[in-house]
């Protein structure tokens, strides 16, 4: 626990909500970029896979319904499992991607920061559970074993989905605290 | 753990190896200090212990007795010396306050020559402090540079200071907004290592962003006063909001304005900036921080400058001539000159001046000129030129200059008044112009002053007059004389000064004509004006009324109070006034009649008659006029005029009014009633019948006597009946006595005989003969005691008996004057005895 750290759960909401929309305006040229390094067929225009999924990573899609049933703490927990997932798999095609396209320093910074906050979305999260008195889940290792044998095509399409769905989380991630925002205003 | 900082507080330890010598030979030491380079704490105990070897020791003949020590040179005593066995020696220091000791053991070998065996540097200091206010800066750069990977929850790369800035530390990567970081400080040493309080905070509180760059100034054609700025804003904007700083001055201003923050306090990419002076170039910077105000100013952006737009000239440029004689007759050479337009009031770039020529109405004539100076042959007359200047944008206003004709000069009159003006030209122009009136020579007013009253009192009058014409002034006038004087008096004479146009005379006497007469003065003399007459007011304004209204005040309360007392007293003065007369009516007869109920109420008698009965009061006064009056032209005047008024009247109303000129004027006859009443007053005394019971129809003893009234005679008492049953009885008759008493009541007033009377009653004279006969009897009976102050009262009652028929004619004038009426019913008894004497009966 951070000393110094919020009571209000309004200030770290405002944070948090915040970065995410910090986050948002990013998560499309992160996409983009991404895709523009991998080569054909990513690279070309309109390309689009919303079939490929990562079973290690958590969809954002959700109904709506669903997910305005959800309380505050299924909510955070949901946003929470996800960002943990994919800090972890933004490190991981971070590392690809510096075998991939070692020279290419603005994609890997762009994947880098995009790690950078989904990590700093996670511990702005962490504080607005403990300002709202809720337990905070456990950091679990949710990649697990990772096929380092991968080929480099499937490097790239699971480099795809990491950063089409941290764009997709990152909105849903939006759309989540403005929802509490506008439950604890400041 | 963003940054990691460590610093020593002491900087690195250094310490020296001292090679010890032997005798001109390097050999190995000759012993050894341990320890060998010791950090000392400041104030602490340091112990130090010098080993000598063997091979030295029996080489020089020495053993640890042997052993000094020395701090800087300097030897240590004894005292301090521990021996700790035949080789060891040690030295102990108790709060050691030097930061930097020399220390060496040294021996004392046979023959007293020292040698040294070995130096150490002792180091003293102290453990690190806390470091203490920490603060960080968030530098945003431009470039998005590589981003070291971090984690919040990992500590990560320190910082560490350089060695010539030990109080900061600057961390290369981008950190993660809007998440919180904690930083602290550790601070190292060879004695110790502290660690700073953490401070925790969102790195974007911190930020001081990049300053705006690409900053552009344009100007407006429209506008001369404004300029506009645009720039790009640092890329933090995406996220952030930001207020920013303007500032601007002229490029020769040293000092900066600044655009009100508030106008600038949103995030923003352009700004217009107002108010500012046309054709003027600008230098503008701006910086910019966090909309909330958390964090850092940017730095200043790079100045940029921008000139505003031209506008028109805001003044017209300062203008002269001068005149050169030409050498063409009747013409000049004038030469006009005029200033170029400061920046500041030129407003831009003059591309040419307009000059206009105009003569005494004559066209006007344009020239544009380039120059600033401009020469034009123009004749002798007077002209009016204007300049202009002008810009891109427009032409200022005119400035106007009078050029004077040719043959001013030389034609000055004398006793005319001159207005000359000067205009100082100065090196930018002509200065404020003054102007003084002059005379050549001054004279004498051709006209003096007209003098007349504004306002005339009892004892003042004020006088006022108008100022002379400039015309007939001739001169200055100094001064005023006013002469006054009454017709008789001397004259007085008194000075004013001539800046007034009134003065008030005091001192004057009241009902007085004055003359008064001005005289105006320049400095060459004087003229009077036409003289003026005046009569003062033999009372002042209100003083008549203030006279007059008290007195009428003081008569109004006399009267009133003389009014009141009558009235209080009025039955005294009653009696002493209205004797009790007796009443006529009671002599007749019928009137005693026992069915004829006695009446009180004279009220209801009144309400009968009509008023023009009301004035004939006067029957009594017959009787005295018939004393006075005993001629026989009067009587028989009277005659006639009683035929004459029963031809005219008839039987009428037989109003008193209808006198002696047959007037049926009620007011003549009345004054002459009053006046013949008092004629005879005193006079005439008439006799007082006493009658009591009257009213209660029981007489009693008649009691006869003199009246000392002045009171005329009243013939008879009134009751309508009784009258109208007189009248029905003697109608014809009963008219006669009264006209016959009005005549004499006519000529009584006319003290001698009046012819035209005379004569008319001569026109009649046929009328009624008898009636005149008897007439004249009853006057000669009368007239009879005339001057001798008594009368016999038989007499009179004779002559009331001769009258007696008649007497009913007048009761009804008589009845109708109240006052009378009321008195006699209160004294009814009076009238019996005629009653009893006219019928010739006793009421009982």
């Amino acid at each position: 626990p951070r000393p110094g750290a919020p009571v209000s759960p309004a200030e770290p909401i405002s944070q948090a909500y915040s970065l995410a929309l910090y986050m948002q305006k990013n998560t499309s040229t992160l996409l983009q970029t991404y895709l523009q390094y991998q080569g054909s067929p990513f690279s070309d225009p309109g390309f689009s896979a919303p079939e490929l999924q990562l079973s290690s990573l958590p969809p954002a899609a959700v109904s709506f319904k669903i997910w305005h049933a959800l309380d505050d703490e299924e909510r955070l927990g949901h946003a929470q499992g996800a960002f943990l997932a994919l800090t972890q798999h933004l490190q991981l095609v971070g590392d690809d991607q510096r075998d991939l396209n070692p020279g290419s320093p603005i994609l890997l910074a762009q994947l880098g920061a995009a790690r950078l906050r989904a990590q700093g979305l996670l511990g702005n999260m962490a504080a607005i559970m403990t300002a709202l008195g809720l337990p905070i889940p456990p950091e679990e290792d949710t990649l697990g074993v990772v096929p380092f044998g991968a080929s480099a095509f499937e490097r790239k399409c699971r480099g795809y989905v990491v950063t089409r769905e941290y764009g997709q989380w990152t909105d849903r991630a939006v759309r989540d605290l403005a929802l509490l925002k506008a439950k604890y205003p400041g | 753990d963003l940054s990691h900082q460590t610093w020593y507080r002491n900087n690195s330890v250094h310490f020296y190896i001292f090679s010890c010598s032997f005798s001109g030979e390097l050999l190995d030491p000759c012993g050894y200090i341990k320890p060998e380079s010791p950090i000392v704490q400041l104030g602490s105990n340091f112990t130090a212990v010098c080993v000598l070897k063997e091979k030295c020791m029996d080489y020089f003949h020495v053993n640890a007795n042997y052993i000094f020590w020395k701090t800087n040179h300097v030897t240590i005593p004894k005292e301090q010396y521990t021996i700790i066995n035949k080789t060891a020696s040690s030295v102990t220091f108790t709060d050691i306050s030097l930061l930097n000791i020399q220390l060496t053991c040294n021996i004392r070998t046979f023959g007293q020559i020292d040698q040294n065996v070995y130096g150490i540097r002792i180091i003293s200091g102290l453990p690190p402090e806390k470091p203490t206010n920490l603060s960080c800066i968030n530098l945003f750069l431009m470039t998005d540079s590589s981003i070291f990977v971090f984690r919040a929850t990992e500590k990560f790369a320190d910082c560490k200071t350089k060695r010539d800035t030990p109080t900061s530390c600057t961390v290369d990567y981008s950190p993660v907004y809007f998440v919180n970081i904690e930083v602290w400080v550790e601070a190292e040493n060879a004695l110790g290592k502290v660690t700073s309080d953490h401070i925790n905070f969102d790195p974007v509180d911190k930020v001081k962003p990049s300053p705006p760059h690409n900053l552009s100034v344009s100007n407006s054609e429209e506008l001369s006063s404004i300029l506009k700025l645009t720039w790009i804003n640092s890329s933090i904007q995406g996220f952030i909001g930001l207020k920013y700083n303007i500032q601007y001055r002229t490029r020769d201003a040293s000092t900066w304005s600044q655009i009100p923050p508030e106008d600038t306090a949103s995030t923003r990419y352009s700004f217009t900036v107002q108010d500012l002076k046309p054709f003027t170039e600008y230098v503008f910077r701006i910086r910019c921080m966090k909309e909330d105000g958390k964090g850092f100013w940017s730095d200043w952006s790079e100045e940029a400058s921008g000139i505003t737009y031209e506008d028109r000239p805001s003044k017209a440029p300062s203008f002269w001539y001068k005149i050169e004689p030409s050498h063409t007759h009747g013409y000049r050479s004038v030469q006009l000159i005029w200033k170029t337009l400061p920046p500041f009031e030129a407003n831009g770039k003059i591309l040419d001046y307009e000059v206009t020529l105009t003569r005494w109405k004559s066209r006007l004539q344009n020239y544009t000129v380039n120059d600033t100076k401009w020469t034009v042959n123009i004749t002798n007359d007077r002209y009016i030129a204007t300049l202009t200047a002008r810009n891109l944008v427009g032409k200022s206003n005119a400035a106007v200059l009078t050029i004077p004709a040719y043959d001013f000069q030389g034609n000055l009159a004398e006793s005319k008044c001159y207005l000359i003006t000067v205009t100082p030209v100065y090196a930018d122009g002509p200065g404020s112009t003054e102007s003084i009136k002059a005379y050549l020579k001054q004279a004498p007013p051709s006209k003096g002053p007209t003098v007349r009253t504004k306002k005339v009192g009892k004892n003042e009058a004020v006088l006022e007059w108008d100022q002379l014409p400039v015309d007939v002034q001739n001169g200055f006038i100094r001064n005023y004389t006013i002469f006054y004087r009454t017709i008789i008096g001397n004259e007085t004479a008194v000075n004013v000064d001539s800046s007034h146009t009134e003065y008030t005379l005091s001192s004057l006497t009241s009902d007085t004509l004055y003359m008064v007469r001005m005289a105006a003065y320049t400095d060459e003399g004087g003229k009077d004006g036409p003289e003026f007459t005046f009569t003062t007011p033999k009372f002042a304004q209100g003083e008549i009324e203030a006279i007059v209204v008290p007195v009428c005040l003081a008569f109004l309360l006399t009267t009133l109070l003389g009014v009141l007392f009558c009235f209080n007293k009025r039955d005294l003065i009653k009696k002493h006034i209205w004797p009790n007369v007796p009443d006529p009516s009671k002599s007749h007869i019928a009137q005693w009649s026992p069915h004829t109920p006695p009446r009180h109420n004279f009220n209801s008698k009144d309400q009968m008659y009509s008023d023009g009965n009301f004035t004939d009061v006067s029957v009594v006064e017959i009787e005295a006029a018939n004393d006075k009056k005993p001629f026989p032209e009067d009587l028989k005047s009277l005659d006639l005029f009683k035929k004459e008024k029963i031809s005219t009247e008839g039987h009428s109303s037989g109003i008193g009014g209808s006198s002696c000129m047959s007037s049926s004027r009620p007011s003549i006859s009345s004054s002459d009633e009053n006046e013949s009443a008092q004629n005879t007053s005193g006079t005439v005394q008439y006799s007082t019948v006493v009658h009591s019971g009257y009213r209660h129809q029981v007489p009693s003893v008649q009691v006869f006597s003199r009246s000392e009234s002045t009171q005329p005679l009243l013939d008879s008492e009134e009751r309508p009946e009784d009258l109208q049953l007189v009248d029905n009885i003697d109608s014809s008759v009963g008219n006669l006595p009264r006209q016959q008493y009005f005549k004499q009541n006519c000529s009584q007033h006319e003290t001698s005989p009046d012819i035209s009377h005379f004569e008319r009653s001569k026109q009649v004279s046929s009328v009624n003969e008898e009636d005149f006969v008897r007439l004249k009897q009853q006057i000669s009976d009368i007239s009879q005691p005339y001057g001798s102050g008594q009368m016999k009262m038989f007499q009179e009652i004779s002559v009331a008996d001769a009258f007696g028929p008649r007497t009913e004619g007048q009761v009804e004038r008589f009845e109708t004057v109240g006052m009378e009426a009321a008195i006699d019913e209160g004294m009814p008894k009076s009238y019996l005895p005629q009653t009893v004497r006219r019928g010739g009966y006793m009421p009982q």
